[in-house]
């Protein structure tokens, strides 16, 4: 029978493995240290420099109290984003050293000698270096984040969000990113395949999804698919991504998946495949079909935008051929070092080009009727609509919830009616333009991977069926073959209070998003639609007013329930108008990297705003306006407030 | 006991072990010999549980090896160019196998340290081919193993070396029953060493026998005549494997005892005649032309 269990405990094995690849890698570990250690106190002492410039400006000896300690503590905090980041970056590289260390042992003949001989079960081999490589990555960079965080708690400036996130991302990151190079190892024979493999499929998936979603979005008119922009799906082989957060139960899945596969794999694995192309044949076929496809896209989409060949199906076929097989031999070359079973392993390639041309096919001469249909209003039970620009839900759920929103709105025979004609104008506008959808592949590919602010503008349309089935269209007014919506039969519905009650922002935006309030009111001049829009009052948190957060959400409240009590209030009627603007908490706009940049560069990218405007009738509002010293008693701004007075106002 | 029944293993199309077949008894030292690729490193890497067969077992005291650290603490391997890392000494690398072995002995750990004449703390990648065999040595022989595996061990050691390392395997083969298994071309060190040899060749074992029995199963004769007889077939009746003929003399390989075959050549009445045992690289070369492997046939 077969003894699976050594002499010397699993545990203990473990340990040895562990302390063997420590004591292997502690030469990088040590560099990572001193790195890490030289980069943190160098920030610090810039910014400790720089902030303590700034604090002893105005500093002298006849006003020894003047220290301005708040520039100090400015100054801690871009050590604490700065020194962080740092650390992470430092951590990125130095985990690639690790993780291709640790699992060299299965490309090298002489390592598979040594290792394969040794009294440990590979299984268990492979999971001690597994952990040992999630320890190396994580744990030193743990240490100086915390190091950083305890220096700044030091100076008296606590986290911030910006670094509080950085220790859940580097940990999925590591682990995702160490779980997936290590299967992939155990796939290849060498080293160098194990990269190419693992950057491949990172950087192919995430194109080859674009390039799905793009062209889902170019041809099926109206399919909310730009929802699933921060859905797993997009980067399901991408664990890179891993490292810039979201998605927590998917990698953590994906990490399992990755280690288990592995274990299982590695008892199976051939030792002599060290050195060879590849161990199992699934990374090289990923590999080469998903690089096939992307450049087959690329071309066949370039292709049928240009019309070549006159039928744009067949452009594209042409350029999809043109892209793909190239690319696959090219990648075969490069992962076998040659031509060597080239046609062996070319099936997939065939396989891949009859797919795409089937899918490509109904897609282009729209088969099944999808973008034509709009459902008879008797066969209706319930219908909405929304407008995306004026909706604070869009981010917070995608599209198909929302459609599953809107859909119980309208139960009259009436309003479902003008929605089935709204739905059918926009059809009718798609018909009779002169559409090309593979001018569209790649405006949706590139604009949706960089983020929803491109979606902005554009209606979703749903239906309740009397069989309960919901379908949603969702249109955007954005793309190479942009088109404007008329929306004169929904407007109705669209300016509705109940419309106004359910999807406004001022009226559904959470306290804790508004960061600030602005207050103006009409000139003397008497016309009344012309406000102060130039010095409102402005309430937002800052550190000479703390209670403003407060302040806000007691007028807030005020204003939503006269709101409710009075509804809405034309702006000829108004005699103080407010403007919010909000952050979106749990938004899912800007996941991506570029577009998590754009939202960072750009203001109106990370928040957005409403407006509302308020009659003598909301006497709740102007009461707590009152209060909290935004207004007098004749409703003008305060000019005695701290708002008002406000210098940098 | 190592068992081996019906193990083939194979390199995509190459079949590298065909249907082997071998007994390895506790306590003997076996040499394997064999042309280029006939599968001796692969049937070590089997054995060391490196390579597993497509086919077949290998049982070492009835326990199934592949995989089995319980079965492979009790083995120890040094294949023709062992790993060391750049940082490895032989210091830091006994303590990898000292946690992992379980019959590992700081003992003769020490004793090894003293007899090679190595420096434990020195980088082993630094060190010289022979260097380097005596630093897996010294390594292999702490772990105290029932079963050592050794692919072309001799290669780069010096005379003195190679004798010592002689010296203590056969020591250890005596008082604790180790079981050696050696792979190597060098058949005049393998002469002294190995109770048995196991000739290999494409895969499968050609020969295997006890060298004692092996090297009285042969015999060379060198016999010269004054005129030599005119007979049809000078050496019919006699298992002559090969002759080689100059002039009036003839060198002829034998297999049989002299009592079998000395009264037929006396019976030609040669005015000399000596028989003497073959060396062991004799009886390769000449059992391997049999199997159609000689320097003729390749040329």
């Amino acid at each position: 029978m077969t003894q699976t269990v050594s002499s010397k405990g699993r545990f203990r094995q473990c340990l040895t493995t562990f302390k063997w690849e420590l004591y292997n890698c502690s030469g990088a570990l040590l560099i990572f240290a001193i790195l890490a250690a030289v980069f943190t106190t160098v920030i610090l002492t810039i910014c400790l420099v720089a902030g303590f410039t700034e604090a002893t400006d105005s500093w002298s000896t006849a006003n020894p109290s003047s220290i301005d300690f708040d520039a100090i503590k400015g100054a801690v905090k871009i050590f604490q984003i700065v020194a962080s980041y740092a650390v992470f970056a430092l951590n990125a590289v130095f985990t690639i050293i690790y993780t291709i260390r640790i699992y060299s042992y299965l490309h090298n003949k002489r390592k598979a000698d040594m290792y394969g001989a040794l009294p440990i079960s590979r299984r268990t081999f492979y999971a001690a270096k597994t952990v040992s490589a999630y320890i190396f990555s994580i744990i030193p960079t743990m240490f100086f984040l915390s190091l950083i965080a305890l220096i700044s708690i030091c100076f008296g400036q606590p986290l911030v969000n910006e670094v509080t996130g950085i220790y859940l991302n580097l940990l999925l990151g590591s682990i995702a990113c160490i779980s997936f190079y290590g299967l992939l190892a155990v796939c290849c024979g060498t080293t160098v395949n194990s990269v190419i493999s693992f950057i491949a499929i990172n950087f192919a998936y995430v194109v080859a999804a674009l390039f799905i979603k793009g062209t889902a979005t170019s041809f099926l008119r109206g399919l909310p698919l730009i929802i699933y922009e921060n859905s797993f799906i997009m980067k399901a082989l991408n664990p890179l991504s891993a490292y810039g957060g979201g998605n927590i139960i998917y990698w953590i899945i994906f990490t399992a998946a990755c280690l288990a596969l592995g274990i299982y794999l590695v008892k199976k694995r051939r030792a002599e495949c060290a050195q060879t192309s590849f161990a199992y044949w699934l990374p090289a076929y990923m590999v080469k079909v998903l690089v096939a496809f992307d450049f087959g896209m690329f071309l066949g989409s370039i292709f049928g935008a240009l019309g070549v060949l006159f039928i744009p199906f067949a452009g594209f076929m042409f350029g999809f051929v043109l892209g793909s097989v190239p690319a696959y031999v090219i990648t075969h070359m490069i992962l076998y070092r040659g031509v060597n079973k080239l046609v062996k392993t070319a099936i997939p390639l065939g396989g891949l080009v009859v797919v795409v041309a089937g899918v490509m096919f109904v897609l282009s001469f729209d088969l099944f009727g999808y973008n034509r249909f709009v459902p008879d209003a008797e066969s209706v039970k319930s219908a909405g609509v929304i407008d995306l620009e004026d909706c604070y839900f869009k981010g917070k759920l995608n599209a198909v919830e929302l459609g599953n929103l809107a859909a119980d709105d309208c139960t009259d025979a009436k309003n479902i009616g003008n929605i089935t004609d709204f739905h059918r104008s926009i059809i009718n506008n798609f018909e009779t333009a002169d559409y090309n959808p593979y001018a569209d592949i790649w405006y949706n590919m590139i604009m949706s991977g960089v983020g929803s602010t491109f979606y902005d503008s554009g209606y979703i349309v749903s239906y309740k069926l009397s069989s309960g089935f919901v379908s949603t269209r969702c249109y955007y007014e954005t793309g190479v073959n942009y088109y404007d919506i008329n929306t004169v039969a929904v407007d109705g519905i669209l300016g509705s209070t109940e419309y106004y009650l359910r999807y406004s922002s001022i009226m559904n935006a959470r306290y804790d998003e508004i960061i600030s309030l602005g207050v103006s009111v009409p000139k003397d001049d008497g016309d009344r639609y012309d406000y102060l829009i130039n010095s409102p009052i402005y309430i937002e948190e800052d550190n000479n007013n703390p209670t403003a957060k407060a302040d806000i959400e007691k007028v807030m409240t005020a204003f939503r329930k006269d709101f409710a009590e009075h509804g809405e209030v034309k702006p000829n009627d108004a005699v103080v108008r407010i403007d919010i603007r909000y952050v979106k908490k749990d938004n899912a706009g800007g996941n991506s990297f570029l577009g998590a940049m754009i939202a960072a560069m750009s203001y109106s990218a990370s928040s957005s705003g409403d407006r509302g405007y308020i009659s003598e009738d909301y006497t709740r509002t102007l009461k707590a306006m009152r209060e909290i010293g935004a207004l007098d008693d004749d409703n003008n701004l305060e000019i005695q407030s701290w708002y008002y007075q406000n210098p940098y106002r | 006991m190592i068992e081996i029944r019906g193990l083939t293993k194979r390199f995509e199309k190459v079949v590298a072990v065909n249907r082997l077949d071998l007994t390895v008894r506790e306590g003997t030292v076996t040499g394997l010999v064999g042309s280029n690729g006939s599968g001796k490193s692969t049937l070590l890497r089997m054995l060391a549980g490196v390579f597993r067969g497509e086919e077949g077992t290998i049982l070492l005291d009835g326990r199934e090896l592949f995989d089995n650290p319980a079965a492979k603490g009790e083995c120890f391997f040094i294949p023709d160019f062992p790993f060391f890392y750049n940082n490895s000494t032989i210091e830091n690398t006994a303590v990898l196998y000292r946690e992992l072995y379980p019959h590992w002995s700081d003992e003769a750990y020490m004793r090894y340290c003293s007899v090679f004449p190595i420096n434990t703390k020195d980088r082993i990648i630094n060190m010289s081919k022979g260097m380097q065999r005596q630093a897996a040595l010294i390594l292999a022989l702490s772990t105290c193993p029932r079963y050592l595996f050794l692919d072309e061990i001799f290669d780069g050691l010096d005379p003195v070396v190679r004798h010592l390392l002689k010296r203590i395997l056969i020591e250890h083969v005596a008082e604790h029953q180790m079981t050696v298994i050696i792979a190597s071309h060098n058949l005049r060190e393998l002469e002294d060493l190995c109770d048995r040899i196991c000739l290999m060749h494409r895969g499968s074992v050609l020969m295997e026998r006890d060298i004692d029995s092996l090297r009285h199963e042969f015999r060379k004769v060198q016999i010269a005549f004054k005129q030599v007889p005119n007979v049809p077939n000078l050496f019919e009746g006699i298992n002559a494997i090969s002759v080689w003929r100059n002039g009036n003399v003839f060198n002829v390989t034998i297999r049989g005892t002299e009592e079998e075959f000395m009264p037929r050549l006396n019976a030609l009445q040669p005015a000399y005649i000596s028989a003497m045992p073959l060396t062991l690289e004799e009886i390769f070369i000449s059992e391997m032309g049999a199997a159609g492997y000689d320097t003729n046939s390749i040329l």
